[in-house]
C-alpha cells in the first residue's frame, strides 16, 4: 500500500481526525510556547507561591512561585522533543538494519538476526539501569540507554517486509531496467514499507514518551529545573496537599498525547490490516 | 522428547545471552568516567589521597589483570556473591535477596488483581461484541495503558489515604499496604490483557468446534466458559510470561512512589549514589530472573498447544 492510499483511508474515520487535531494543537503549542506563554517557565516569585489559578497565572503557581502553565507549555517541548529524537534515531537504525539484512539474505541476514534474538531477550529497563549507573544520570544517556534495545521491532519488521518484497516482480523488473541496489531500495522498496514503519513508530512514540517522562520522574533523565512533563509531576507529588494542580497538569498531559498517539496508531493497524484481505 | 530437544535447544541459546549480561554487569565498573577507586573513595567518603587510592585498589583488586579480576568475579558472581556495598557496608546478597522478596510480593499481588479483573472483562467484551460493555471496556483499555502510573499513583493515594483515610500512605507490614501500588501497577496490564483475551476469544468463537458443540446442543454458557476459553488463555498465557520480567523490572516507579523496599528502588537509588557492588547485583539477578520467566513461558506455552510442538 501507497502511503497517499493510507493516509486517504486514515482520514475516512473522524476519530483518527480529531486525535490527530488534538496532538497537532500540542505540538504547535509546544512550539510556539516563547510567544503564548505568559512567563519564563524558571521564574520564581517565592511571594506568590501556590496561588491559584488566574487570568495571569491560568493553571496556577508551583512550590517556588513558577507559572505551572508556562512550564507546562514549556515541557512539551522537552518531553515531546526528546521523545521524538529517541524514536526517530531507533526508526532510522532499526530500519536501516533491517532492510539491509530483508534485502543482501545470506550472512549479513544471520547476523543481524542473531543479534536481534539476543538483544531481545534483554529486559530493557535494566540495561538503561545499567548504563546510567555507569556513564551517570541526563537525557541524551537514557536516550543512548534506550536506542540499544529500541530499533528492534522496527529491523524485525522491515527485514521480513523487504524480504518478501524483494521477490516481487516489480523488482525483477526494476532490475532488468538496469536500476541499481540503491535505486531499488530507495525508490521501491521503501515507499512500500513506510505505512507499515509509520503504524509501529506511531505506537513506540507514544511508548518512549512514557520512558522518557519515567525515568525523568525517577531523576534519571532530565534533570531540574528544566521543565518536563515526568519531572513536574514529581515535583509536584511532594506538594501534593498543599497543591494537587501541580501534578495533576503535566499528568493530564502525558495521558492526552499518549492516549491520541495509541488510538491513531490502533487506527493504522486497522487500515494496515484492510490491505491483506 | 521433541519438547526435551527443545528445552535444550533454549538453554544454549541462554550462553551468549549470559556471557552478555555477565560482561555489562562486569564492565560496569571500568567502564565509568574516573576510576573505580576514586568512586570507592567518594562513595565512602574517604578524602582521595595517593595512599588511599592505592589501599582502595588493592582492596578492591583492581590492580590486576582484567581478565583474572572478570574470572574472579564470574566465580563469585553465580553464588550471588557481589562483595559489600559501597554505602552501608551491608552483604549485597543479603540486601537483594530481602528486596527481591518484597518485590515478588508486589508483583505477585498485582498479577493476582490482574487476573482477577481481566479475565472476567476480556469474556464479557467477546460475548457482547461491539455492544455497550464491549465500547466501554475499549475506552478503559486505551486510557489504562496511556495511564503513567507515577501520576495515577499520588491521585490514588490522595483519594484514599489522605481524602478518605481508607488506607495507610506508605510503608510495608500490613496487606492493606500492598493495594494501592498493586493496583498501580496492574492497570496497565489489566487493559493490555483483557484486549489481548477478548481478541483471542473473538477469532476462537466461530471456529469449527464451536458450532459443533452449538449444534450438540451444549448451553451457549458453558461453551464459552469450558471450551473457547480454555483455547483462548494461550496467547494469553504467553503474553503475560513474556510481560513478566517487564513487570518485575517496571515495579521501579511504583516502589518509588510507595516507599515499597524493593528491588526497583534498591536500584534507583544506587544509581543515584553510584553503588557499584548493588548495581551489578541487581543487573544480574534480574536478567536471571527475566530470562527464566521467559524460558518458562516457552516451554509451557509448547505443552499447552500440541499444534506448537509440530513446528519446533
Amino acid at each position: 500500500m501507497n502511503l497517499k492510499k493510507f493516509f486517504k483511508k486514515l482520514m475516512k474515520r473522524k476519530m483518527t481526525v480529531f486525535f490527530g487535531v488534538i496532538i497537532l494543537v500540542i505540538v504547535l503549542a509546544g512550539i510556539l510556547a516563547p510567544l503564548i506563554a505568559p512567563h519564563d517557565p524558571l521564574e520564581q516569585n517565592l511571594e506568590l507561591k501556590f496561588s491559584m489559578p488566574s487570568a495571569e497565572y491560568p493553571m496556577g503557581t508551583d512550590h517556588l512561585g513558577r507559572c505551572i502553565f508556562s512550564r507546562v507549555l514549556f515541557a512539551t517541548r522537552t518531553t515531546l522533543g526528546f521523545s521524538m529524537l529517541c524514536t526517530v534515531l531507533a526508526a532510522v537504525i532499526g530500519i536501516t538494519l533491517g532492510i539491509i539484512a530483508g534485502y543482501k539474505g545470506g550472512v549479513t541476514d544471520t547476523i543481524i538476526m542473531r543479534l536481534c534474538d539476543v538483544l531481545y531477550a534483554f529486559p530493557g529497563i535494566v540495561l538503561v539501569m545499567a548504563i546510567v549507573g555507569v556513564i551517570g544520570v541526563g537525557i541524551f544517556n537514557i536516550i543512548i540507554a534506550m536506542l540499544i534495545l529500541q530499533w528492534l521491532w522496527y529491523a524485525r519488521v522491515s527485514r521480513n517486509l523487504a524480504a518478501s518484497e524483494k521477490v516481487r516482480s516489480y523488482v525483477a523488473a526494476a532490475r532488468l531496467c538496469g536500476a541499481s541496489d540503491w535505486k531499488i531500495i530507495f525508490r521501491h522498496i521503501l515507499p512500500n514499507i513506510i505505512p507499515n514503519m509509520l503504524a509501529i513508530f506511531t505506537v513506540d512514540f507514544g511508548h518512549t514518551i512514557m520512558s522518557i517522562s519515567g525515568y525523568s520522574f525517577l531523576g534519571l533523565g532530565v534533570q531540574a529545573p528544566q521543565a518536563e512533563w515526568g519531572a513536574m509531576i514529581n515535583e509536584g507529588r511532594n506538594y501534593i496537599n498543599a497543591d494537587p494542580w501541580m501534578m495533576f497538569w503535566p499528568g493530564i498531559m502525558i495521558l492526552l498525547v499518549v492516549v491520541s498517539v495509541n488510538i491513531i496508531g490502533d487506527h493504522m493497524r486497522d487500515a494496515l490490516d484492510g490491505q491483506s484481505s | 522428547m521433541i519438547l526435551l530437544k527443545y528445552a535444550i535447544k533454549r538453554l544454549l541459546l541462554l550462553i551468549p545471552i549470559l556471557f552478555l549480561v555477565s560482561v555489562v554487569a562486569f564492565g560496569l565498573v571500568r567502564m565509568m568516567p574516573g576510576s573505580a577507586e576514586m568512586a570507592y573513595l567518594q562513595a565512602a567518603g574517604i578524602p582521595p589521597s595517593e595512599a588511599a587510592l592505592q589501599s582502595a585498589s588493592q582492596e578492591l583488586g583492581l590492580d590486576r589483570p582484567v581478565y583474572v579480576q572478570y574470572l574472579e568475579w564470574i566465580q563469585k558472581a553465580v553464588r550471588l556473591d557481589f562483595g559489600t556495598s559501597y554505602i552501608n557496608n551491608k552483604e549485597v546478597k543479603l540486601e537483594l535477596l530481602g528486596a527481591f522478596k518484597n518485590t515478588m510480593q508486589l508483583a505477585g499481588c498485582s498479577t493476582l488483581i490482574i487476573l482477577i479483573i481481566s479475565i472476567p472483562m476480556g469474556v464479557l467484551s467477546a460475548v457482547r461484541v461491539d455492544k455497550e460493555l464491549d465500547n466501554i471496556n475499549r475506552i478503559l483499555a486505551f486510557l489504562g495503558s496511556s495511564m503513567p502510573s507515577f501520576w495515577l499513583g499520588p491521585l490514588l493515594v490522595q483519594l484514599f489515604c489522605l481524602r478518605l483515610g481508607w488506607l495507610p500512605v506508605q510503608g510495608m507490614g500490613d496487606w492493606k499496604n500492598l493495594i494501592l501500588p498493586s493496583i498501580t501497577m496492574a492497570v496497565l496490564y489489566i487493559a493490555t490483557y483483557s484486549r489481548c483475551l477478548r481478541n483471542s476469544l473473538l477469532e476462537n468463537i466461530n471456529k469449527r468446534f464451536v458450532t459443533y458443540s452449538r449444534a450438540r446442543g451444549i448451553p451457549e454458557k458453558k461453551i464459552v466458559m469450558n471450551h473457547v476459553l480454555r483455547t483462548s488463555l494461550i496467547p494469553a498465557v504467553t503474553t503475560f510470561g513474556v510481560n513478566f520480567g517487564h513487570m518485575m523490572a517496571g515495579t521501579a516507579v511504583v516502589e518509588v512512589l510507595f516507599s515499597w523496599p524493593g528491588l526497583g528502588r534498591l536500584c534507583v537509588s544506587s544509581v543515584g549514589s553510584r553503588d557499584f557492588p548493588m548495581i551489578q547485583g541487581y543487573i544480574v539477578v534480574m536478567a536471571l530472573v527475566f530470562i527464566l520467566v521467559n524460558l518458562i513461558t516457552d516451554l509451557i506455552t509448547v505443552a499447552l498447544d500440541p499444534r506448537m510442538r509440530e513446528s519446533l
